[in-house]
């Protein structure tokens, strides 16, 4: 699964957020890549407004127990080959949110995860340039 | 110093009365809470009188074991209708006469209440049955990259009827999870509550455990620490006017105005080593060093060019015809409902925790609050545009003056911490207040009321009788975070 969704986004990578419990920060590290100084679009990577659209998936947050469904659900209407990207610590194990009656542990307790790009946030060239190695670049 | 002593009791059918006398003689309501003492629980009502020099005092009302309802107080005092829904959820206590039965944390039973003599119904959408009204769900997931939230819109044609938000969808449990943990491990969590408003969040942490230590930071400390809650108010508000822009479909602006915030969060790491200031302010630790004459000589153009971008945001008229009379609100509905922040400024209410309740590096410094009047989305973009400004001002005057400020705290109480003691900050959202009790050293009860939790119920009652299509500009607008209002 991994290496056939990375054979298929060599040129252009299509992605839907998922914000599943974040403090935001990942969010707006997030929104910066496709700002001026970094400017995801000249790499071939974009925002796309449907998971229908959408090459991966990037999730924030410890996945907390309200948005499971919600994320399973944004998983069941991709297309095949799919992606998973664990955004930050918090996506990747849950950080400092693991724990409590409502968080989670991350992304990986419930899907498949393709790649983990850490950081508490990682910064937008980090998430570029995680995101362009993840297309063989 | 915010220990929390002035309590006075109230028996549960007293409660009510009791806010609104409270609320008659002008003192406004922080915040509520129910944590558990003894066998039973006990309710826990903060409020504060503007412009006094005196801490948050509390109307305490004990609630017995075998009691599982207690008159709701939304009729004597309507701001209170979240904190009694969440602490429904939480503890299980039932409100009577509240005019919403709905769970408001997590929408299912599961997990939250602490004890559930009695089960709460399940949150369902309210939404209108009348003749041509449409139903129309938007969330949690969006097509951007933003929070979860859902929106329940009944609308009739393109016109908005009602909005009803379900949130909570990023509730992480944090308050709970903070229980037994000391003051070191809870800073991280209590940082990263939200990112937009971290440093208000690190900042009314320290100040309620200073409190409880009996501590005064020094000067240098307390000032360094207004620089940060400004830098932050700074990078907020320039954000939300470049997501203004967006809304308004002013690509070139909305770009412009993000180069600015990235080149804002640079010079944050570079001077504070975290480009969204998590973990510079410690409690009873001395504020970090660092270049006070750099990181003004950084601020200086980037600033100077800020002001020319909101003036050529504020000159186009397309941005102000597309943002005048969207989305407007009454002061009174503010009031009613608890609004604070730039959102309540804009509808002519001077609230601003930095001159009502006086703490930290402010007195002195700070000037009256920017207002607007017309309650629209024009208002709310205005007032944030006069605070970047004054926020420059503060911060650019705080630094010339910093490397000439003593730095040495006082004596710390070697006790074990114990007590409850209140913190806040006007957070870039506004008032924000955080509630600690701790026994030998360890957490007990953490509470937070954020800015975002006060002004949620707004949008939804600034939704009604616009366009549909104006939802996004609206929400932007406000620009709340939904990770400050779930925790
Ligand atoms: S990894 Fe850090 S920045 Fe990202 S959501 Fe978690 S706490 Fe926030």
């Amino acid at each position: 699964m991994d290496d056939h969704i990375r054979s298929t986004v060599r040129r252009s990578l299509q992605l839907r957020h998922v914000d599943c419990g974040s403090c935001n920060g990942c969010e707006s590290e997030l929104a910066l890549v496709f700002s001026p100084r970094y400017d995801g679009q000249r790499h071939g990577i974009d925002m796309v407004a449907s998971p229908r659209h959408a090459d991966a998936i990037t999730v924030s947050g410890p996945v907390t127990v309200q948005m499971q469904a919600a994320l399973a659900r944004t998983y069941d209407a991709m297309g095949q080959p799919r992606g998973v990207i664990a955004l930050g610590d918090c996506a990747i194990d849950g950080h400092v949110h693991a724990s409590g009656y409502a968080s989670g542990t991350g992304v990986q307790s419930q899907l498949p995860v393709d790649l983990k790009i850490p950081g508490c946030p990682p910064p937008p060239d980090a998430i570029l340039r995680a995101l362009t190695s993840f297309m063989g670049r | 110093m915010t220990r929390l002593t002035r309590v006075r009791d109230a028996s549960p059918s007293r409660r009510p009365q009791a806010l609104r006398a409270l609320a008659a003689q002008g003192d406004a309501y922080a915040m509520g809470l129910c944590q558990r003492s003894g066998r039973g629980i006990e309710l826990v009502d903060l409020f504060y009188r503007p412009g006094s020099p005196l801490a948050p005092h509390a109307v305490r009302t004990a609630v017995p074991p075998e009691c599982t309802e207690v008159p709701s107080a939304v009729a004597a005092l309507p701001r209170v209708h979240w904190d009694e829904r969440e602490i429904r959820d939480l503890f299980g206590l039932s409100f009577a006469g509240h005019p919403d039965d709905r769970r408001l944390l997590l929408p299912d039973p599961r997990r939250t209440a602490i004890f559930s003599p009695r089960p709460v119904p399940p949150w369902h959408p309210r939404v209108l049955k009348q003749r041509d009204a449409v139903h129309v769900p938007v969330g949690p997931v969006h097509a951007g990259i933003i929070e979860s939230g859902q929106f329940h819109f009944s609308i009739m044609g393109e016109t908005v009827l009602q909005m009803d938000a379900r949130l909570f969808w990023n509730h992480r449990g944090i308050e709970a999870a903070l229980e037994g943990l000391g003051v070191d491990e809870a800073v991280t969590r209590v940082e990263r509550i939200c990112a937009s408003c971290t440093v208000s969040h690190q900042a009314a942490l320290a100040m309620a455990v200073e409190s409880l230590a009996g501590l005064r930071p020094p000067a240098r400390t307390e000032a360094v620490r207004l620089v940060l809650l400004e830098l932050e108010r700074l990078a907020s508000h320039l954000n939300d006017l470049a997501q203004l822009a967006a809304g308004a479909a002013l690509q070139v602006l909305l770009m412009q105005g993000m180069a600015l915030r990235e080149r804002l969060l640079a010079v944050q790491h570079r001077h504070f080593g975290h480009r969204y200031l998590f973990g510079t302010i410690r409690p009873a630790v001395p504020a970090p060093t660092f270049d006070a004459a750099g990181l003004a000589a950084d601020l200086g153009p980037l600033l100077e060019e800020a002001a020319a971008w909101m003036e050529r945001l504020f000159a186009h008229q397309g941005f102000r015809d597309r943002l005048t009379g969207v989305g407007r609100l009454s002061p009174e509905q503010v009031t009613a409902l608890g609004g604070v922040g730039p959102a309540a400024r804009a509808t002519g209410i001077a609230a601003d925790l930095r001159r009502d309740l006086p703490y930290g590096f402010y007195p002195g410094l700070v000037s009256e609050p920017a207002v607007r009047t017309a309650g629209d989305a024009m208002a709310r973009a205005e007032v944030r545009q006069l605070e970047v400004l004054e926020s420059w001002r503060l911060v650019r005057e705080v630094l010339a003056e910093l490397d000439s400020l003593p730095d040495r705290a006082s004596a710390v109480d070697a006790e074990p911490l114990d007590g409850a003691a209140t913190g806040y900050s006007e957070s870039p959202r506004g008032a924000s207040f955080h509630y600690v009790r701790m026994r030998a050293g360890r957490i007990t009860r953490y509470h937070v009321r954020s800015a975002s939790f006060a002004n949620w119920p707004l949008v939804m009652v600034a939704s009604a009788d616009n366009p549909i299509g104006d939802f996004p500009l609206i929400n932007k607008s406000f620009e709340l975070c939904y990770a400050c209002c779930d925790r």
